[in-house]
């Protein structure tokens, strides 16, 4: 299949039926908004047809309106420049599901392994869904990088369980 | 979707396991990978990292802009100025002050760039050596690395940790008489580098060892997402300086040197090139410096309204990118970083897979790891697969039984 060059990110997401948001000044980042049932349909998209092959990271934010997961694609331009299509999904915060871009793109294994230890997002048909970053003695409902817990709080949380784990083995 | 390791399986797929890390003598850093092995051949590679982990995004979320810009720094020793340099750009992307940056201070950002990506390869190429046993040129890079090392404190003051950006420019000029006193130490280098890539492009032994060892196909290096010199090496052109320019890089003349085997040797090669291209940038651009001294910096406010900025640069190690977010207070609202080592570790994955147990450190050595420091390890019991995790108070625990008891207190 012929792969598409675009001229220009707007090209791109006029085909993906996206449009552009703030900020809007620097022209080789371009941010759009979507919502995370598109998030399949998209990555597909920009594979198939406009032969992205580097997603650098899978970046979470926690807001009041819910968690958004930010996917900068790398987009090859016609003047062999990478211009980020940076898309931004919306995630309900009560049931953090989404679909694991991992089949897409193989590079993102860890990058959504480390965004399911920091901010509890789960992702569906992930190979490998296990906590990445934290110790060992994490307990299981925190997700460190979350807006609603302290570190003081992680801290203390930590050194009780691991004087549990003490005491269980003495 | 199998091609990325799956978990350790109960029943190991080779004939035994090796566990090597968090703390090991082929490590400069603490990882902590589990091969399976057939023979001497490599089946399966599980891997763990974290031990280094200490919540600096959180913390980052915790001070002012001003103050996280010495916390950027601290993420790494080797490649602190591409962190602070990454940190910087995004907050002043988000500050929407990017393009006011003055060009004197673009080219000094140029520089020291270019000055710590010398000596971050050379230091990779003195390992590498001493990884496959050729220690006499792992001394002679590493006395030769001196010299970047001084010129750096001549410019910075520090050796390690330059502490030079700040958000709106740099903190210190480069003044005429250190110019003149720089440039004839960095022609003495390019010297003693030729000198380095002759004798390691023409030492047999050195290159039988890495030649076609571990190779990452053009294809696998996409599919992985694999950046920087890794990715080069197999051909893959994602040079952050040339596809995505940034401060000066595009008034600077360089070429980008690829290599299309993918295996060890082509790695080697191909930053023994990039040492002396940016060598050469370096030249240039302290020859070229314009604007007037002093101008460097311009004022930011200590606010930044609510807006998102992110900028990838080209570290030692490949594509470094930082995300921050503003809510209009002194503090950023979310602060995201992604190393490139993180970037490499699944392509390095997939590359051990069928390699010899000879080979694992200088395949381990050749994406340049930059890691971090040692909590608590796991013990696998081969018999029945069974692992357990021990924190630092276990280890603690089980050493003061095991002064009382002996050594039996080890067995399941």
């Amino acid at each position: 299949m012929m792969l598409n060059v675009p001229k220009s990110l707007d090209e791109v997401a006029k085909a993906l039926n996206l449009t552009r948001r703030d900020p809007k000044i620097y022209p080789r980042d371009y941010y759009v908004n979507s919502s995370s049932d598109r998030m399949l349909e998209i990555a597909a998209k920009l594979k198939n047809e406009f032969g992205v092959h580097h997603v650098s990271t899978v970046i979470v934010r926690d807001d009041e309106d819910g968690f958004h997961l930010i996917y900068p694609f790398s987009v090859i331009l016609d003047n062999s420049e990478w211009g980020k299509l940076i898309v931004d999904f919306l995630v309900d915060k009560k049931n953090p599901e989404v679909e694991s871009l991992t089949p897409e793109f193989p590079g993102l294994v860890i990058a959504e392994r480390e965004a399911y230890d920091m901010m509890g997002i789960r992702f569906k048909n992930h190979p490998d869904l296990r906590r990445l970053l934290t110790p060992d003695i994490m307990p299981s409902d925190i997700y460190p990088l979350r807006k609603d817990i302290t570190a003081e709080e992680i801290r203390r949380r930590l050194a009780e369980e691991a004087e549990k784990r003490r005491l269980d083995l003495e | 979707m199998t091609e990325y390791a799956p978990p350790i399986p109960e029943t190991p797929e080779g004939d035994y396991s090796i566990s090597i890390g968090p703390q090991h003598p082929t490590h400069k850093e603490p990882i902590r990978f589990i091969f399976q092995v057939k023979g001497e051949t490599i089946e399966h590679v599980d891997l763990r990292i974290g031990f280094n982990h200490r919540g600096i995004e959180k913390a980052f979320e915790q001070r002012t802009w001003n103050q996280n810009l010495y916390l950027a720094a601290r993420l790494c020793g080797i490649c602190s100025a591409a962190h602070q340099f990454a940190y910087a750009q995004a907050a002043e992307r988000c500050a929407k002050i990017y393009d006011e940056i003055p060009e004197r201070a673009q080219y000094i950002r140029v520089i020291i760039q270019e000055l710590e990506r010398i000596q971050s390869h050379m230091l990779w190429y003195g390992v590498l050596a001493h990884d496959t046993g050729f220690d006499t040129m792992f001394h002679l890079t590493w006395r030769d690395r001196e010299i970047v090392n001084d010129i750096l404190e001549i410019i910075s003051g520090n050796r390690v940790n330059y502490a030079m950006w700040t958000i709106g420019g740099v903190r210190r000029d480069i003044s005429r008489d250190q110019i003149t006193n720089i440039i004839p130490k960095l022609k003495d280098l390019r010297k003693k580098c030729d000198y380095h890539r002759d004798v390691m492009m023409s030492e047999r032994s050195f290159i039988a060892r890495q030649e076609n060892v571990a190779i990452l196909s053009t294809e696998d290096a996409k599919r992985f997402c694999a950046v920087g010199p890794t990715a080069r090496a197999s051909n893959v052109n994602c040079d952050v300086r040339k596809i995505d320019p940034y401060c000066a890089y595009n008034k600077i003349d360089f070429d980008v040197p690829l290599w299309d085997q993918g295996d060890i040797f082509g790695g080697l090669s191909l930053r023994l090139d990039e040492t002396l291209i940016s060598i050469d940038m370096a030249i240039q651009a302290l020859e070229n410096l314009p604007g007037n001294p002093g101008d460097i910096k311009i004022r930011v406010p200590r606010k930044i309204d609510p807006n998102e900025g992110i900028q990838r640069v080209e570290a030692p190690r490949g594509e470094d990118i930082h995300f921050v977010r503003s809510n209009g207070s002194e503090k950023p609202d979310r602060h995201k970083i992604r190393a490139p080592t993180f970037a490499n570790l699944p392509s390095l994955v997939h590359r051990l897979k069928g390699c010899q147990v000879a080979d694992i450190p200088p395949v381990i050595r050749v994406i340049d790891p930059c890691i971090g420091c040692c909590e608590r390890t796991t013990f696998v019991d081969i018999k029945t697969g069974k692992s357990i995790d021990l924190s630092g108070e276990h280890l603690i625990s089980r050493t003061n039984r095991a002064h009382r008891l002996g050594t039996r207190v080890l067995e399941f």
